[in-house]
């Protein structure tokens, strides 16, 4: 799973990462003063490194939790029945306990971001959950988890949910959402369902999956890892991002939310979502260095404010797809990402 | 063919039994410096971080500044604790004098992992659980200037330890531990020079770049343009689509690059 451990000196104490190290015990450890040695360093290659990647070991300073760029998340939906106030408006923010994904999607934005594969875990859980309880309010702020990772992927080593829902589970008024394509569920099956804790799991059509999506557990998979969770009682949301646009998306998205709602009831759905394959430039110049032949990232593009999107479809518009959705779902409950 | 892996070994004595077991040839202008046609090359650079360093500098300046060849440094190394015979890959290398750090990618596996400290001076006390060397990081440093991280590697074989120390070395026995060692530094080598293919197929240009700058004048940022538009051509299998272009005479950058973009278009790219 790993090529090797990396730990920073300042984490050698923690119980957490003995506790990981225990469970690696084959692995060579490393020692380190600052992940950034390893992480940050110039003249490394992503794609290389993704064939195998170490595990980090770290301590996070500074800001750990973070506000949302507008148009993010939920938190601007509205609960059923509520009336918009702007001085109730809720606050989203985003944390991530770690840096990198365990998945291989061409599409992710992460290859651009990064310029190591090694993944990051910051194992000061508790320090997170300092800044989590003095962010959360009463109007119901939104914590997003899954931005920079997988957040359950790594679950068996990292232990995230076994120590953040029941943080959550003292927070009722606070939501946290839980971003993944990962199907490993268990540790919330194994668990009361919590009304403040969203699972939200992203989809792409067959074709995208296939194409793009490597070693993301098959569609039908995750679809089933979603429907158990629902069925015991957890919320759970969907994420259509980023749409692909091609010739046959539409077709694509129509099979694809007919298989989804063979299994999901899209009455207690919390949420949905659509947002477009958009970068910065930057991150998309970067992508295109690593995978020159990937057949997406050779599209005609568009720039606009330091973002890249794909040349528009003839045939295709989100609002088309958007209302495709909303054959399923209830139009209050989604939200177009920006 | 130019270089795909450069072998950097102080001592002659190391490189003997590589150097029949790869069939290099001495090169007869650098006789330091020994080749193979399949894109091997080796270089006996002598003892100390600044001879590694200097021999690195050698042949990267041979090579030119665009180069995703791989660089291996093997030798001999003392331990504190390890039998004398094991070998490692350098998982973390520290130069003793100046205190600086460098980490190996350690994406090779089935080679050993260890901490290497390079050392001014061979080393009989073996104060740490580590190896020890005198070559590494001044190889690493200076590689790590030419190509990505992951293909510089530092590959050692114990030749002495706590109970036998580095005076009890001989030729013989330096010998004898390449020898020992040569079916996993054949597998290593193989290993890297997968690696170094598979970098190689997404940085190098499009050979048909230089089939087009036959014909067609291009700039600087053109041929960047064009070589895009190349990689493009075959991440939408068009590639049977370039031989047009490939013959074209008298046409300008411009317009070869007007027509390549013309083409991606109409195939819906």
């Amino acid at each position: 799973m790993f090529s090797a451990i990396y730990i920073e000196k300042a984490a050698k104490d923690c119980a957490r990462a003995q506790s990981i190290l225990q469970k690696l015990p084959l692995l060579p450890v490393i020692e380190i003063e600052q992940y950034g040695e390893i992480f940050n360093r110039s003249n490394q290659n992503f794609r290389l490194q993704k064939q195998k990647p170490a595990l980090i070991l770290a301590q996070k300073h500074g800001n750990k939790v973070l506000p949302t760029p507008p148009g993010y998340g939920f938190e601007h939906l509205l609960e059923s029945g509520q009336q918009p106030d702007p001085e109730q408006d809720r606050q989203g923010y985003y944390f991530s306990h770690m840096l990198n994904c365990v998945y291989d999607c061409r599409y992710c934005f992460l290859q651009g971001m990064y310029r190591s594969a090694n993944y990051v875990l910051y194992t000061n859980f508790e320090d997170f959950t300092a800044e989590i309880i003095a962010k959360a309010d009463n109007s119901g702020s939104v914590f997003y988890s899954g931005y920079d990772c997988d957040s359950l992927a790594l679950e068996p080593i990292s232990g995230f949910c076994d120590y953040f829902l029941p943080v959550f589970a003292r927070l009722p008024k606070s939501v946290l959402e839980i971003r993944t394509k990962s199907t490993q569920v268990r540790s919330f099956l194994e668990r009361e369902p919590m009304p403040n804790c969203v699972i939200a799991m992203s989809f792409s059509p067959e074709a995208v999956a296939r194409a793009m999506e490597h070693k993301v557990p098959a569609v039908q998979k995750r679809i089933d890892a979603l429907g158990r969770l629902q069925q015991a009682g957890w919320p759970v949301a969907l994420r259509f991002e980023p749409v692909i646009a091609s010739e046959d998306t539409l077709a694509d998205y129509k099979t694809l939310f007919e298989q989804i709602f063979r299994t999901i009831d899209p009455s207690s759905l919390h949420s949905s979502s659509l947002g477009e394959f958009r970068l910065p430039v930057d991150y998309y110049k970067r992508m295109v260095k690593l995978y020159p032949h990937e057949p997406l990232l050779a599209r005609e593009t568009v720039r606009s404010e330091g973002m890249i999107s794909l040349a528009t479809q003839q045939s295709f518009s989100l609002q088309a797809l958007e209302e495709l959705l909303f054959h399923y779902i209830n139009e209050e409950g989604y939200y177009r990402c920006a | 063919m130019p270089p795909r892996l450069n072998l950097v070994l102080a001592h002659k004595l190391e490189a003997a039994p590589l150097i029949a077991q790869f069939g290099l040839q001495q090169r007869s202008a650098s006789p330091l410096v020994y080749a193979h046609e399949k894109g091997l090359q080796l270089i006996v650079g002598g003892e100390g971080v600044p001879a590694a360093r200097s021999a690195v500098k050698y042949l990267a300046g041979e090579q030119g500044e665009d180069s995703n060849t791989a660089w291996l440094n093997i030798g001999i190394a003392g331990h504190q604790s390890r039998n004398i015979g094991d070998s490692l890959l350098a998982n973390k290398i520290v130069h003793r004098a100046s205190g600086e750090r460098y980490y190996p990618v350690p994406l090779f596996h089935d080679f050993g992992a260890d901490e290497l400290h390079t050392v001014d001076k061979p080393e009989y006390d073996y104060p740490d659980d580590v190896a020890y060397d005198m070559e590494a990081a001044g190889f690493f440093s200076e590689a790590t200037q030419y190509t990505t991280m992951e293909l510089v590697q530092c590959f050692k074989i114990v030749s002495d330890n706590k109970a036998q120390n580095a005076d009890l070395v001989s030729a013989e026995s330096v010998k004898q531990l390449l020898a020992d060692n040569l079916k996993t530094i054949k597998q290593l080598v193989e290993a890297m020079l997968d690696l170094q293919s598979s970098y190689a197929e997404f940085t190098a240009a499009p050979e048909q770049l230089q089939k087009l700058l036959v014909n067609v004048h291009l700039t600087a940022t053109q041929q960047a343009q064009v070589k895009r538009l190349l990689q493009r051509y075959q991440a939408f299998g068009l590639q049977d689509q370039l031989d047009d272009l490939l013959q074209a005479n008298g046409i300008s950058g411009r317009e070869l690059v007007q027509r390549m973009e013309t083409t991606l278009r109409a195939a819906g790219a």
